[in-house]
């Protein structure tokens, strides 16, 4: 069992995918167009990175439906506006403050909403901050990871859904890591595809 | 008619450059997955985004190089990871990060920064960065337009290719959104469009 990941193509996403760093995280690599030619069964997770154009991934949303609904794990970052394909949540853009750390507070304002989870074995609070695009709205029962100032979900879970998991966020770390810009988003990553590779590996009970 | 190619790539509303385009009855802004081969057909000038899916647009090398070999121009944003031209090579990041490694420096001066106070360009509400940090390798007998870092790396420049068409390279964002003044980033995107369109009195 392994990790399809979904490339749309763009320079951030040749980066994150294929330099050395992570490449070796991804099993596959899939093109959008090219879902429906791929047997989705072989993998227990499937990976849309940030800035993936929803235009592109809407077709593909009853499969996604279907491979959750077979237990699969789908995860999504940001800018993907993925309430577009993926079930049960709504997305809420936000203005971005790219100079939150210049400014006389300076915090942006994140919340870890469940300190004790297994992601921060991975992840630490600072490699959550870098800038905000939005929220979600998700169902009821869903965990809740991290929030932005407001207390509005950033990072979440669910698998209360389907009965697969959907690990969702509005952060964009493949953005910007694949252009060289923030360092946090590379910290991000340094710890969140291992977690997404733990969650392989102990049957999906990270949660 | 000589038009004016506009490919968008991401999902929701054209940008700034593609919005005045719109507004040129010889403009065309197509999604990507709808651009056909024939939209290179009477086109003379070209834009594409940071956010080009470079995969997909491989499919399309015999048209660029149609459209350049009858002398079109090509505007293009962002991190060449693909040899859309055989004289293209991969983006280069800068060495150094911080404020020395990201200053820019005018190499030399372009109608895409008309009435543009290039100074400005170097920071958005004092942070650098945005504009760029890194170049994408120049073509032999390309000129720098803008160089990044202590080393002057080309960030921007403009190649005339030797079987026809030309090329003007920006190594980050999409430029106009780069500015920290909104009149700039409206004056930056009409010199693109008028860059690229002047080709028109040339090509077939």
């Amino acid at each position: 069992m392994s990790l399809l990941a979904v490339n749309p193509g763009a320079y951030y996403h040749l980066e994150s995918f294929e330099s050395p760093r992570y490449r070796e995280y991804f099993n596959q690599l899939v093109r959008p167009e090219d879902l429906g030619d791929v047997d989705l069964q072989a993998f227990d997770t499937i990976l849309i990175p940030c800035r993936t154009p929803a235009n592109r991934m809407i077709p593909h949303a009853p499969r996604l439906a279907a491979f959750l609904a077979q237990g699969g794990t789908v995860v999504a970052t940001g800018e993907s506006r993925s309430d577009l394909w993926l079930p049960g949540f709504r997305f809420h853009a936000q203005a971005t403050n790219y100079w939150w750390w210049r400014e006389a507070q300076g915090d942006l304002g994140i919340q870890i909403t469940n300190p004790a989870h297994a992601i921060f074995n991975y992840l630490t609070p600072e490699s959550l901050t870098w800038h905000l695009h939005g929220w979600f709205d998700l169902a009821e029962g869903a965990d809740v990871i991290a929030s932005n100032a407001e207390g509005k979900p950033i990072l979440a879970i669910d698998t209360v859904t389907t009965r697969g998991r959907m690990v969702l966020t509005t952060l964009d770390p493949f953005y910007h890591h694949g252009s060289h810009f923030m360092p946090a988003t590379t910290w991000f990553l340094d710890g969140f595809l291992p977690w997404i590779a733990s969650l392989r590996s102990d049957n999906g009970n990270g949660v | 008619m000589n038009t004016l190619l506009c490919i968008q790539s991401h999902y929701g509303k054209p940008g700034l450059t593609f919005q005045l385009a719109a507004e040129r009855p010889d403009a065309i802004v197509i999604r990507q997955p709808d651009l056909r081969a024939s939209h290179f057909d009477s086109a003379c000038g070209l834009i594409t985004t940071m956010h080009l899916d470079q995969i997909g647009f491989m499919d399309f090398t015999a048209e660029l190089e149609a459209f350049m070999d009858r002398g079109g121009r090509w505007f293009f944003n962002g991190h060449i990871m693909r040899p859309f031209l055989n004289e293209l090579q991969d983006y280069i990041p800068a060495a150094r990060a911080g404020l020395d490694g990201l200053q820019l420096s005018t190499l030399n001066s372009h109608s895409i920064f008309d009435g543009i106070d290039r100074a400005t360009l170097q920071s958005r509400k004092g942070v650098a960065g945005f504009y760029g940090r890194g170049h994408n390798p120049m073509p032999q007998g390309a000129t720098a337009v803008t160089g990044v870092g202590p080393e002057q790396a080309p960030l921007d420049w403009v190649w005339k290719r030797p079987l026809g068409g030309e090329l003007f390279s920006h190594a980050g964002n999409d430029l106009p959104g780069t500015c920290e003044d909104e009149s700039d980033s409206r004056r930056l995107a009409a010199n693109i469009i008028a860059w690229v369109m002047t080709s028109g009195e040339r090509a077939a």
